[in-house]
């Protein structure tokens, strides 16, 4: 068993970054394909490594969540296809009766005729969804969200509520969903299908802004991104991170966007890049604070981000080199055909569930610690102790 | 636990989805086709196309009648058409725009290029004169003339140029409404040739040579889009519905003819040749691979969710 917390007596946790990291670039490359054998691949590499390296924390079921939630996406997107969707023409599997609309309304249906290939490319639209909700369902599952809280660069501080209730929220919610089922099965109320689904919503939904409400007040409360020094400096470097976030997701929009023209869409990238970088420099250079137990970024995190990027780089590369089998093929339609340099990356992705330490694996001294984001402090913390960090 | 419950409930289920997975996947996409086939139209009627591949193409001018069910949209008279041209398909976008006619463009779907577009313009022509049509092919008139044209590139509105050849439905369908027994010879096509033999590497395209030998081995797997109940596993379809030999020996003079790409030549269509298509190499293998892997993946993922849970 790996055991790289046990000289501190504290359970091994890998960086929450790098878990964000591998989530989003399994997540990039899902947008890369329409291969469902791929976009399925992804999946169960996403499946296996949080099932194997989950802690027992409350948001560590985000995965099921989500996975759920993917199904109802695909449902939903193939339900559209075939009620609204586009009339690809093709093998005809089934006509719904339709409805007559005028002229100018030409391009938009209702009912029809419905295709083979028509019902393919919903569930192959609907999968490639599924998939990024699922990494992102896995970035929840397998990172704490108060860890990822304590790596906020300082400039973010004066974000708080917003940057508390957005990384908190889905872990809250699901964490509210268990609760709220709990109360409903111990009043003998159905927690099952729609009527468990009905009267289950609201609760849910309430309870998890409220609580995350509730951390980002409590935060702001003990001081959290108060800071001392020039005040005309802050806001300069709180508005070159805005502007620079702004531009960065413009540039990011202007890449994905096949459309879009290339020649501005990187040039904008970069330059939010440096108006990002700056602003957070200098936004984070005159705070002084301390973390207790900051989290380390050692070798493993570094091997699971990497992992990750050569599952991304595989996918984005054999889809901007056009290799046969990224897309799938509707015309004719034909099965789908599995690239095996593109397998073989995909596969790489698997590495964290045997690189990243073991959450459950049991630590040495310390007997009843409750969850990952809450160890209690031990005696003998080591050389850790009262650390600062920047 | 109501976890344990979960678990038993959906191993069975995951088990049954895979088994009907197996047992369709042999057959081929095809296989959900039955359906279609039941439900086949009575009802044909004949529709006039006119398909030209754009000036200096090795293709020209396509013209011909293809007997479709009246309910069938545009699209698929098209697909028809193609197929007894003995092209391979046309393809469409997501979003159901039509991105190529016979393997033309190789690549791309309706790019733009300095201000227009490389694209297939759809026109009518059952008037006598083409209009540009703004809107899909999604309903067939009656006596309809088809035209579709290859812009590349050309602008995306009716200042377009039109199919080169006269939109007149009487000489493309005969009066005989029999286009699958008389070649009608039109424009400078001496013989009823669907492909000119100067095309080659333009996906699908057989060689004039090749499709008078190549005839009879057809074993292309692939049925058009009207092609009723034609499965992968039924390539005889094609075969048997070209059963004409005098064809053939005219095959080699309209080729020498269609080289020459300053005179668009109007090749007219008829059922009667059997010229090969572009076999999708179409095989379930990586599917069952992939699929074999995705199922240890979960399977694996499930054992490994169900020790977490009850190890203290």
């Amino acid at each position: 068993m790996i055991r790289a917390g046990a000289t501190t007596g504290r359970r091994a946790t890998l960086h929450p970054v790098a878990w964000w990291l591998w989530a989003a670039a399994l997540a990039v490359a899902a947008s890369r394909t329409t291969n469902p054998v791929l976009l399925a691949l992804l999946a169960g590499v996403v499946a296996f490594v949080v099932a194997a390296r989950r802690s027992d924390a409350p948001w560590s079921r985000s995965l099921v969540v989500f996975f759920r939630l993917g199904l109802i996406v695909i449902a939903l997107r193939v339900v559209l296809q075939v009620v609204f969707g586009n009339r690809l023409p093709g093998h005809v599997l089934f006509t719904l009766p339709e409805v007559p609309l005028p002229s100018w309304a030409a391009g938009v249906s209702i009912g029809g005729p419905v295709t083979a290939e028509a019902l393919l490319q919903a569930t192959v639209d609907g999968m490639r969804l599924a998939v990024i909700l699922l990494c992102f369902g896995a970035a929840n599952s397998l990172a704490s969200p108060y860890r990822l809280l304590r790596c906020l660069p300082a400039v973010l501080y004066e974000a708080g509520v917003a940057v508390t209730v957005a990384l908190t929220f889905a872990p809250e919610l699901v964490t509210s969903i268990a609760r709220t089922r709990e109360a409903r099965r111990l009043r003998g109320r159905p927690v099952r299908g729609i009527a468990g689904l009905h009267g289950l919503a609201v609760p849910v939904l309430e309870s998890a802004l409220d609580r995350s409400l509730q951390l980002a007040a409590s935060m702001d409360a003990r001081g959290y991104g108060r800071r001392a020094g020039s005040l005309t400096r802050r806001r300069q470097a709180t508005a070159a991170t805005a502007v620079g976030l702004l531009a960065v997701v413009a540039g990011v929009f202007g890449v994905l966007d096949q459309s879009f023209a290339k020649g501005v869409a990187l040039p904008v990238l970069c330059i939010g890049a440096v108006l990002l970088g700056t602003g957070m420099a200098f936004g984070g250079a005159r705070s002084v604070r301390t973390r207790y137990r900051p989290d380390r970024w050692g070798v493993r995190a570094t091997v699971v981000t990497a992992s990750g990027a050569v599952v991304a780089c595989a996918f984005v590369a054999a889809n901007a080199l056009g290799v046969a089998g990224m897309s799938l093929e509707l015309y004719p339609l034909s099965f789908p055909g599995l690239p095996l340099a593109v397998l073989a990356a995909t596969l790489v992705g698997l590495l964290p569930a045997v690189v990243a330490p073991n959450p459950l694996a049991r630590p040495v001294p310390v007997s009843s610690a409750p969850t990952v984001g809450m160890v209690p402090p031990v005696a003998s913390v080591g050389p850790q102790a009262g650390e600062t960090a920047a | 636990m109501t976890l344990e419950v979960q678990w038993r409930r959906a191993v069975p289920l995951a088990l049954l989805l895979g088994a009907g997975a197996a047992a369709i996947a042999p057959a081929g996409p095809d296989a959900l086709l039955a359906v279609k086939a039941a439900a086949a139209d009575s009802t044909e009627v004949a529709v006039a196309f006119v398909v030209d591949f754009g000036t200096g193409s090795a293709q020209g001018v396509l013209e011909g009648c293809v007997k479709v069910p009246s309910s069938d949209t545009g699209y698929d008279a098209l697909a028809a058409f193609v197929q007894q041209a003995g092209l391979s398909e046309p393809s469409y976008n997501s979003a159901g725009l039509l991105c190529s006619i016979g393997g033309v463009p190789s690549s791309g779907c309706g790019v733009a290029s300095n201000g227009e577009y490389i694209f297939w313009s759809y026109w009518h022509g059952t008037t006598g004169t083409w209009q540009y049509s703004s809107t899909g092919a999604f309903s067939l008139a009656t006596n309809d003339v088809e035209g579709w044209r290859f812009q590349n590139p050309g602008p995306d509105n009716a200042t377009a140029p039109p199919p080169g050849a006269t939109p007149n439905y009487a000489s493309i369908c005969p009066a005989a409404d029999q286009p699958t027994t008389t070649p009608t010879t039109t424009g400078a096509a001496p013989a009823p040739v669907a492909a000119p033999g100067g095309a080659t590497a333009s996906g699908g395209v057989p060689a004039g040579g090749a499709a008078a030998s190549a005839h009879t081995a057809t074993t292309s797997p692939v049925s058009g889009g009207s092609a009723v109940g034609a499965t992968t596993s039924t390539p005889a379809t094609t075969a048997t519905t070209s059963p004409t030999s005098g064809a053939h020996a005219s095959v080699g003079s309209a080729a020498s003819k269609a080289a020459d790409p300053k005179t668009p030549a109007v090749h007219h269509v008829t059922e009667s040749l059997g010229a090969t298509k572009a076999a999708p190499s179409s095989s379930a293998v990586p599917l069952i691979v992939g699929g074999a892997i995705v199922v240890l993946l979960g399977a694996g993922a499930a054992v490994l969710w169900r020790r977490r849970l009850r190890s203290p």
